[in-house]
């Protein structure tokens, strides 16, 4: 009987003592997400408008604007792609076929974990942290807390073509989440571009040829 | 009830491939195992990286006819780095690197039937039935997914236990075993989850 308490016990402190694995292979390169609505016909457009800037949300409420220096090429990217699918930038909203949005989020997030090294180890970007994510600060204090940026950029493309008479609301025919851990902002916006560039790529029927 | 009826053929068959098995012997009265385990996973797409990074801990106590009951547990975690590349998903595609990972806790209740009559090694038949719960993850970049699961366990085993010194109490125990849980995740297509594995560790006899 004592033997199956302690068993019991042991079992249930593993469920609770389960470590993540070190991941220290994973880049730090964005995870690129595409969705696409599948009514859309993109063959049916042929021009986009951009938007003069990068809005940004951060923690920061007054920044409202992504510094130029780092969101000018997010749009040229973005220009770059969509001319090489074949369609047309233009300047005005009320002839543009297709209208994009750009978003650039930056958030501190707040994770408590172990020491690099303890256990099993850690070795780089991964490692034990993520597991406790969202429960700090329930866990006592000799347990270290460690803050990262994450960040994200996303673009939309918005159907300008094809407004409801009487919803008058707008349809996102496509959405490109690209995101990560931050790290040098040279690097994230390396980063970034590199993900718009993917977000094309794995967007074959996003052309009008 | 069930699972009462289930053990009895499985030891109408040992007795019948040890026929000259002296009835009333103990194999011993108490014991304790702990074993290192390597777990090989079989047909496994989500991860089919061997597992070097687990443990078996187990009781036996000795019954008569060379047989002996006992408890069970281990803790094994599986898992392997899958290099960036996009995943097509309903209306549109994800790309990015990363890890799949998979944690097992499996424990049950075991039976063994011991061969042979020689005080240095004890070959063995075994079985455990019980139950598994595994943890399912994907880390990429900064984020993961996961989900959690119970199936219930079924593992055949063969292994030896080598006793060095005749009734010194301290043996060493080998072994393999095929595990197979009724574990499932329908998103990342995990459909039962099955492993050979192989353990060899310490075994304390009273």
């Amino acid at each position: 009987m004592k033997q199956a308490i302690f068993l019991g016990l042991l079992i249930l402190l593993l469920i609770r003592c389960n470590r993540a694995p070190n991941t220290d292979k994973l880049s730090t390169d964005f995870v690129v997400l595409t969705n696409f609505d599948n009514k859309a016909n993109f063959k049916d457009f042929q021009t986009f408008v951009l938007p003069p800037y990068v809005s940004l949300i951060s923690d920061n409420s007054s920044d409202s604007i992504l510094d130029p220096q780092y969101g000018d090429p997010i749009l040229a990217a973005i220009k770059t792609n969509l001319e090489a699918r074949g369609y047309t930038q233009v300047s005005n909203n009320h002839t543009a076929d297709l209208g994009v949005g750009a978003v650039a989020l930056k958030e501190v997030t707040i994770v408590s974990g172990w020491y690099p090294g303890s256990w099993w180890g850690y070795g780089g970007w991964g490692g034990c942290y993520w597991y406790y994510c969202g429960y700090y600060p329930v866990y006592p204090p000799y347990y270290p807390t460690y803050v990262y940026k994450t960040g994200s950029v996303i673009v939309d493309l918005v159907d300008l073509k094809h407004i409801p008479d009487q919803e008058q609301k707008l349809n996102v025919v496509w959405t490109n989440w690209n995101g990560g851990a931050l790290g040098v902002a040279s690097s994230d916006l390396q980063n970034a571009l590199e993900s718009i560039d993917q977000a094309f790529v794995q967007s074959p029927y996003l052309t009008n040829k | 009830m069930k699972r009462k009826y289930f053990f009895i053929p499985v030891f109408v068959i040992l007795f019948a491939l040890h026929g000259n098995a002296q009835k009333y012997d103990k194999p011993f009265q108490n014991a304790f195992g702990a074993s290192w385990d390597v777990q090989i996973p079989s047909n496994n797409p989500f991860v089919s990286a061997t597992s070097f990074e687990g443990f078996k801990l187990e009781y036996r106590h000795g019954l008569a006819h060379h047989m002996s009951v006992g408890l069970v547990m281990g803790w094994n975690r599986f898992y392997q780095y899958v290099p960036r590349q996009t995943y097509q998903i309903p209306d549109g595609a994800v790309t990015t690197d990363l890890y799949t990972y998979i944690y097992t806790l499996p424990f049950g209740v075991n039976a063994h039937y011991y061969f042979g009559e020689s005080k240095m090694f004890k070959p063995f038949l075994g079985l455990t039935l019980g139950a598994n719960y595994s943890e399912q993850r994907i880390y990429y970049n900064t984020y993961y997914s996961e989900d959690e699961n119970w199936g219930f366990l079924a593992r055949p085993e063969i292994g030896v236990i080598i006793e060095p010194s005749p009734h010194s109490g301290f043996g060493i125990l080998a072994g393999a075993s095929y595990s197979y849980a009724t574990n499932s995740q329908d998103v990342f297509k995990i459909n039962g989850l099955k492993s050979l594995g192989f353990q060899l560790g310490v075994f304390f006899m009273q």
